[in-house]
């Protein structure tokens, strides 16, 4: 059969379909990230001072020296850290135990499991904010008759629990999604391989640590990223359980702060943009973390 | 060997019974805690009968209704338009091969990483232009940000999928590109648009941070801000039986979504970070 190449010209129809998509992203993202860093290098009106015209490093200057901000630096670090560390433990360890039940109950309960998943941060953070108060929470009374305390505890007024308080909330929420995305690993990785292991005289422990580990590893260190990015960006849990205290803001509480409660757009898409750039250096850290095994076994 | 597996047995069956109790006991408090007010409130007692008055009190008055109505209609607008927009926009992703294809890819990408804190100053300015603040529909504006590349995104995914052996038999066949989304792929991809919906109108139904930043008034908050404000009306009085009440009623929808659709969920949820 004789084919005859058509005229290569341009085709424009997967452009029409992209475009209308594409046009409104622009608007709700590109012009307003724009303006943003615009507004970064622009000095914010302060009182009935205007502002200085033209572009200027004033807010950037400011937020080195802002002892809030590196508050808020510290406070998302370890709330990141924490949070994704306990989360992917957690979150592998459940699928790990559901791998062990019939189709048909692992569904049912991986439909439990996914329920606080479900429930929105805001009604999250309210409720154990109500389970932790210091005179009448569930928390503190259980811990009293129990032993473990002699008085109830304002776990969530203390600087040092703050953070745990927010760890806390967010493995309740965020396990699921772990637990889900560990367990499409799992299933993954052929039964064969285990079933050779284990007449092979391998160890539960061997099994995990040189088959499931290694073979769960591309598909959870994607979800790992993801909690990662989600975390570094909390908002919700500081906002409700800390409004404006200092202590317990995260860094996107921070900006949401300077631009609403301070009315300083200028300095507010400052320290967004260090937060950006915080968030960049995670990401990239995180990458080179994961590299790391390879190298290893390859010197 | 028998009693290290039996052991091994008892211990996944505590584990497992461990975490059904964390996942479920603050929902369960919370019940609790929405039948008691008054003096009952500070009893730590785990049981107690039924007492609507909370849910009355919360029900009796306009707001409740005012911020479901406001979460209804931002949520729903916002899945339906990142459909519309993100359907065709996929199947060109999908489907077709052109140059500037990973580059647009790429940009989605990009967009999806990009935290929400990082235009609010712009989109501010932005709204308040357009004069939408304090306006549901800033909220459904600002919502497109994160909801369009995560629609995108996935639906290319599932798009892809399909074999492309379908599209050239429809072409020669001399089926138009219109006729081959409509009849031919959306049908087999609607599995995945469900998913893409319900996640879309999961996070719009949660959404926090735009919604408390867009809304000034309580007549266009939504029922996050809603319950996230609501703060004792005198010093001497605990609002906890009311809030856990407003509590329980916003969370319904969502939770009735993951105990009706949980595979479908679970799946789009999955692909999100598979593909």
């Amino acid at each position: 059969m004789l084919t005859v190449p058509a005229p290569k010209r341009f085709d424009w129809r997967p452009w029409a379909l992209v475009a209308p998509a594409m046009l409104v992203l622009m608007a709700v993202t590109a012009i307003p990230f724009a303006r943003t860093i615009w507004l970064a290098f622009h000095d914010d009106p302060h009182g009935f001072m205007p502002a200085q015209p033209g572009w200027s490093l004033t807010n950037f200057r400011v937020l080195l020296q802002d002892r809030a901000w590196w508050t808020a630096v510290s406070t998302t670090l370890l709330f990141a850290a924490g949070a994704v560390i306990s989360e992917t433990c957690a979150g592998l360890a459940i699928a790990m135990l559901l791998q062990g039940y019939s189709l048909k109950l692992r569904g049912i309960l991986l439909a439990v499991i996914l329920l606080p998943w479900a429930v929105p941060s805001v009604v999250a953070a309210r409720l154990w904010n109500w389970m932790l108060n210091d005179q009448y929470g569930i928390i503190n009374a259980l811990l009293v008759r129990l032993g473990l305390l002699h008085q109830g505890v304002a776990w969530t007024t203390h600087p040092h629990s703050m953070v745990a308080v927010m760890i806390v909330i967010d493995v309740w929420q965020a396990t699921p999604f772990m637990a889900l995305l560990s367990l499409a690993g799992l299933q993954s990785i052929p039964t064969d391989v285990f079933e050779a292991a284990q007449l092979d005289g391998a160890s539960p422990w061997q099994r995990f640590i040189s088959i499931t580990l290694p073979l769960v590893a591309p598909v959870l260190s994607v979800a790992v990223l993801f909690r990662l990015l989600d975390a570094l960006r909390m908002f919700d849990l500081a906002s409700v359980l800390y409004g404006t205290d200092m202590s317990g803001m995260t860094l996107s509480a921070f900006v949401q702060s300077q631009i609403v409660q301070f009315g300083a757009p200028g300095y507010g898409a400052a320290s967004a943009l260090g937060t950006l750039g915080i968030i960049a250096l995670a990401a990239v850290l995180y990458g080179v973390c994961l590299k790391i095994p390879g190298w290893i076994r390859s010197s | 060997m028998r009693l290290t597996t039996e052991m091994l047995v008892t211990g996944r069956l505590v584990a497992m019974a461990f975490i059904i109790l964390h996942t479920l006991f603050p929902l369960y408090w919370a019940l609790v805690t929405s039948f008691r007010h008054g003096t009952t409130l500070f009893s730590t007692a785990l049981f107690t009968f039924p007492d609507l008055e909370n849910y009355r009190k919360v029900l009796g008055g306009p707001e409740l209704w005012r911020e479901t109505l406001n979460s209804v209609l931002c949520a729903g607008s916002v899945t339906l338009i990142s459909l519309i927009l993100g359907i065709p926009a996929a199947y060109a992703l999908g489907q077709m091969s052109f140059p500037g294809r990973r580059l647009v890819l790429g940009l989605l990408l990009l967009c999806s990483m990009l935290p929400q804190i990082a235009i609010l100053s712009g989109l501010f300015e932005l709204i308040s232009a357009l004069g939408l603040y304090d306006h549901v529909e800033s909220i459904i504006f600002a919502d497109l940000f994160f909801a369009l590349p995560f629609t995108i995104w996935l639906l290319t995914g599932f798009f892809r999928d399909l074999p492309p052996e379908l599209d050239d038999a429809a072409k020669l066949d001399g089926c138009s590109l219109m006729r081959r989304i409509f009849s031919i792929h959306l049908p087999l991809v609607w599995p995945g648009i469900a998913a893409t919906g319900l996640l879309n109108i999961m996070t719009c139904w949660n959404e926090f941070l735009f919604a408390l930043t867009f809304t000034l008034n309580d007549s266009a908050r939504t029922l996050p801000v809603g319950i996230g404000l609501i703060s004792a009306p005198g010093r001497f009085e605990l609002p906890f039986g009311t809030i856990m009440a407003a509590s329980l009623l916003a969370t319904l929808p969502p939770i009735l979504l993951v105990l009706f659709f949980q595979n479908r969920i679970a799946s789009g949820l999955t692909a999100g970070a598979v593909k």
